[in-house]
Order: structure tokens, then C-alpha cells, then sequence
């Protein structure tokens, strides 16, 4: 009887305390905001179609696993590092990359063996959509692409922005053209003992030979080849050799040598014309080994100014080992105009585009320093992007 | 970083005497290939000779300073099962190549060497080793290791570079 009289007050007080507690949880409810509302499922982020000035395409190579090549399309001036990464894309095997400079697109020429590492090899050639980073078209390509680490004239846009050409290797050097409008492989040209495909006038492509030349290929209105010229050899590729890397600008194109001459290409007309050559480095800076060095050791800013990776003590065998300055130069005037000191080795450099452009650099330690082209101060320093090598930078259009 | 920082660790000692640690980082900058198929090399088989004493030779081939991989630049297959002249196990060894001439230091001459790369299996991923003394860029595909030179070979793939002599240089 005293235990029944025990629990029915347990029970009674229980009871009180729900109650109570009901009573102030349906209180809450009432103050509270409603409930999230149910999300739909299934949104994917869509890019705009022209990407701002400070994005940049990195070319991650991926050099320690190379099945997981990509680029990286990447905010440099976002302060949050969380959000600095726009997208990405697959690249694979040092896949090669371009973009179109006016149409929503950009290209990548990659390959895939049929299971993974093994089987048979297919070279692909992919068009992605700008905006949403999806695959428009895929092209099985028909020879081996030339697959390097990164350059940036593996592949271009012709001049006119009708034709995607594309660099193979096999070792016979050639290159395939691919139409713009509907993405057809139109042909593959030879191009015996040169390589690379430097964008010349309207419809003509230039490659850098082996003897110290350079060969120009007019495509007709077809993308079939029209006509070929040699020009005659301008280097000694054994004793004065030059970087295959130029820079282009308003189709006039400069090719620094590995000892610091700079060899300008009128890149305007139907063929490729040669204009001589000038010095990136006094006497004195040749005498104390100043060089060009790096991977992509050179870049230009919209206003027409030419940024290039400097090494002192430069010798044979540091050629793209990337430096410690970047030099400025008004290369229509022949001129320097400014030097840069970088904060941690440069490898490798990339642009941005308008008025106020940035300098985004590969440094030592493989991650990216930004600086302002003007003054050359340090802006912020970038790395945990997924990245690993990255290491070529292009421009965003 | 430390990824290439342990790299740098297992082939530590070479780097100093030819390039700065910067330098190696850098030395990333290229990787691979080369462009003449063996059978054109310009050099005199060291096979032809007269061998009266026993060929000489020393260094470490685990160091990136060994004279042998004055032009390479990539993963020393000595550290990756193989050695400086044989591809591990696994591995095909690429029939295109390019090549070097390098000095060897205890008899005073330059070999011709072939950097053959180790093709079919992922990258090895160690001992990344960058000299690149003479090398050239690829409109010159017999002396430079930009090119995959895995190109001809079964897979693509790369996985380390040897480095064989196939001769005495023509200054011999």
C-alpha cells in the first residue's frame, strides 16, 4: 500500500513536468520562424558566358598522377579561399588546352587508355560549353596529339576564329584543324620537322623547326591546306637555341632566346615574316648571366606589355628552372620598364586581363603568388586549390 | 609541398652541386621525351672498341649527380625497382627516346646517352631528378625530354627514365 501510494505520486509529477514542458515547447514553436522549406534537388551552378578579368585557366598537369590532369578555372583576387574555385575539367595524361577568344567555348585534347593505363589509346578532342563546363561535342582523334608538358600553342584559333588547330606528334610532326561551326575534323597537314601551331594571319598556322626555321601553312576557306612556305633558318637550335614559348601580341610574336635576345615573327600576314632581333639584357646583365628561364616564362597584359621570368646566374641546363624577376618591357618600343622582384621564385607566368591587370606567378613551392603588374606588390598568396603542378596559367575570356 | 618535399628527401643528395632546391622544383618544368629512334643515334657503338682494360666508371645512380643524368629530367628509375640502365618490373621500356652526351668523370669521356623512358605503370613519383644541360625544346625532338616518349609504346603511360650508353660521343 505505501509503495502504490509512492508511485501514483512519481506518475503525478511526471506528468507535471511534461505538461509543462509541452506547454512551453508549443510556446516556442509559436516564436519560433517557420520551418526551411524542402530544396529542389538537382541544381548545378551555371558560369557566366564570358568569365571575369581576375579568373584564370590553370593548367594543373598533375605531373605525380597524371590521370588526374585538369584546369582549374580559379577567382586570384577572391579573399575567401573557399570560394576562389569556379570550376574544373578533366585534362588527362597532359591533356593539351585552348580557348576560343570570342565564342563561349574552350578545347581540350586529351587521351585515355582503355582501361586506365592499359588497352588501347584514344586521343579525344572535347568542346565544352563555357557556361556550364559540359561536353558539347567529342572527336576521336586521328593520329597521337603531342603530348608535352603544358604549352600554351599545343593548340589555337586561327586568326579569322573559324578553325581549332591542334598539334600531333607521332614523332612526325603535324597538325589536325577542326571546324568552329558544328566541330568537324576537317584534316591533318605534315609538317615535316617542325612543330607547334602559332596562329598567322587570318587562316595560316606557323610552326618552329628543327633547323632553326619556321614553317607557315595556309589553310583555304575548307580548313585543307593551301599552301606551304619555309622561312629561312633564324637560330641555331644546337648553339643559340630559343624558347618555343612566344608571346603574341596584336599578332606580332616574340620568341626569347635561352641567352636573353628576343627574335620578333610579323605574325599579320599570310606568312610569317621574320623582323630581327633585339636584346631582353644589357652587357653587363649578359655578363652576370641574366637569362629568360621557366616553363611559361612569358605573358602580356591587354596593354600590350610583355612580363618574362629573368634567372641571374643563368647556365646551361637552367633553362626552365624560372628566376627570381619579372622584367617588363614596351616590346614595340625595345624597351624595359620595369623589374619585379618576386617574393618565392618564379616558374612560371600568367596575366590577367584589363586595364589593371594582375600577375599571377607559379612560384617555388608550386602554389600561386598574385601580384599587382603595376607596382609589383604581393596581393595574396594561393594554394590548397587542387593543386599539385600547376603548371601553365592562361588567361580567362 | 610536402609531396615534393619528400621527393626532394629521397633524392637529397643530388641537387645541391647543379641546381638550387628551387631550381629542382622548378626543375618540374619538364619531364619526358626525346625524338630519334635508336638505330639513327649519331654515335660510335662503344661495342666497336677495343677493350684491352675493363670500362670505368663511378658515382651513385640513386643521386641525382650521377654523370649519366646530365640531360634527364624526370623519376630515376633506380629508385623505382629498376635501375639506371633496366626498367622495373612491370614496365615497358620505350622504343623512341631522346638523348644526351654526357661527361663521364673518371675516364674523361662523353657517352651518348639514351634517356629510354619506363612506360605502362603510373608515374613512380620519386626521385625527380631535372639537369636538362643541353637539352632543347621539342622543335628539337632528339635532345628533348619535353615530349612523352612513351609515345610508341604499348601504354602511354610514364613511369621513370633510364639512362644507357649507346656510345661514345663523335668528339671521341
Amino acid at each position: 500500500m505505501h509503495n502504490a501510494h509512492r508511485n501514483k505520486a512519481v506518475i503525478t509529477l511526471w506528468l507535471g513536468i511534461l505538461g509543462f514542458l509541452g506547454s512551453n515547447l508549443l510556446q516556442a514553436a509559436e516564436d519560433s520562424p517557420p520551418p526551411l522549406p524542402v530544396e529542389e534537388i538537382g541544381n548545378v551552378v551555371r558560369l557566366p558566358a564570358s568569365y571575369p578579368e581576375h579568373w584564370m585557366m590553370i593548367d594543373e598537369a598533375s605531373f605525380f598522377s597524371m590521370y588526374g590532369g585538369k584546369v582549374i578555372i580559379l577567382d586570384v583576387l577572391e579573399k575567401h579561399p573557399a570560394k576562389r574555385i569556379k570550376g574544373m575539367v578533366h585534362k588527362n595524361l597532359l591533356g593539351n588546352f585552348t580557348q576560343h577568344p570570342s565564342k563561349p567555348e574552350f578545347y581540350v585534347l586529351e587521351s585515355f587508355h582503355e582501361r586506365g593505363w592499359r588497352g588501347k589509346k584514344t586521343d579525344v578532342f572535347v568542346v565544352y560549353d563555357r557556361e556550364t563546363l559540359k561536353i558539347q561535342k567529342e572527336i576521336v582523334w586521328p593520329t597521337h596529339r603531342m603530348q608535352t608538358l603544358p604549352q600554351r600553342y599545343t593548340m589555337a584559333v586561327t586568326g579569322d576564329e573559324k578553325f581549332i588547330v591542334a598539334a600531333n606528334f607521332t614523332p612526325a610532326a603535324s597538325f589536325s584543324v577542326v571546324s568552329v561551326d558544328g566541330h568537324e575534323l576537317l584534316s591533318t597537314i605534315g609538317t615535316p620537322g617542325c612543330v607547334l601551331t602559332y596562329p598567322t594571319g587570318k587562316r595560316s598556322v606557323s610552326s618552329l623547326c628543327s633547323n632553326g626555321g619556321m614553317l607557315t601553312t595556309v589553310l583555304d576557306r575548307k580548313g585543307q591546306v593551301k599552301a606551304q612556305h619555309r622561312i629561312e633558318p633564324f637560330f641555331d637550335s644546337d648553339d643559340t637555341p630559343i624558347f618555343e614559348r612566344p608571346v603574341i601580341v596584336d599578332q606580332q610574336a616574340y620568341f626569347p632566346s635561352f641567352k636573353g635576345k628576343m627574335h620578333h615573327f610579323d605574325f599579320s600576314g599570310e606568312v610569317a615574316e621574320y623582323k630581327g632581333s633585339w636584346s631582353l639584357v644589357s652587357d653587363e646583365e649578359a655578363a652576370a648571366n641574366w637569362r629568360p628561364s621557366g616553363l611559361g616564362l612569358i605573358d602580356q597584359d591587354e596593354q600590350g606589355l610583355v612580363y618574362v621570368i629573368m634567372q641571374p646566374d643563368g647556365a646551361e641546363g637552367t633553362q626552365t628552372h624560372g628566376g627570381s624577376q619579372i622584367w617588363v618591357f614596351d616590346v614595340a618600343k625595345q624597351q624595359r620598364l620595369n623589374v619585379i622582384d618576386v617574393p618565392n621564385w618564379a616558374i612560371t607566368l600568367g596575366v590577367t586581363r584589363g586595364k589593371e591587370p594582375k600577375i599571377v606567378v607559379t612560384n617555388g613551392e608550386l602554389v600561386l603568388d598574385v601580384l599587382d603588374a603595376a607596382s609589383g606588390e604581393l596581393i595574396q598568396t594561393i594554394a590548397d586549390f587542387g593543386n599539385v603542378t600547376p603548371l601553365m596559367l592562361h588567361k580567362s575570356y | 609541398m610536402k609531396i615534393l618535399d619528400k621527393i626532394l628527401e629521397k633524392s637529397a643528395r643530388n641537387v645541391a652541386q647543379h641546381s638550387s632546391r628551387r631550381s629542382l622544383l622548378t626543375g618540374l618544368g619538364t619531364a619526358l621525351v626525346g625524338a630519334a629512334s635508336i638505330p639513327l643515334l649519331p654515335v660510335a657503338r662503344a661495342s666497336d672498341q677495343q677493350q684491352a682494360q675493363k670500362p670505368d666508371e663511378s658515382g651513385d645512380p640513386t643521386s641525382c649527380d650521377y654523370w649519366r643524368y646530365c640531360a634527364i629530367d624526370g623519376f630515376l628509375c633506380e629508385c623505382c625497382g629498376g635501375n639506371y640502365n633496366t626498367c622495373p618490373p612491370g614496365t615497358e621500356m620505350s622504343t623512341l627516346t631522346w638523348i644526351g652526351t654526357c661527361k663521364n668523370p673518371t675516364d674523361g669521356r662523353n657517352y651518348v646517352i639514351s634517356y629510354n623512358d619506363c612506360c605502362g605503370v603510373t608515374q613512380c613519383g620519386t626521385c625527380l631528378c631535372q639537369r636538362d644541360e643541353r637539352d632543347r625544346p621539342i622543335y628539337r625532338a632528339d635532345k628533348s625530354n619535353d615530349v612523352n616518349w612513351c609515345l610508341g609504346s604499348e601504354s602511354t603511360v610514364y613511369h621513370c627514365s633510364t639512362a644507357i650508353v649507346v656510345g661514345l660521343a663523335f668528339d671521341n
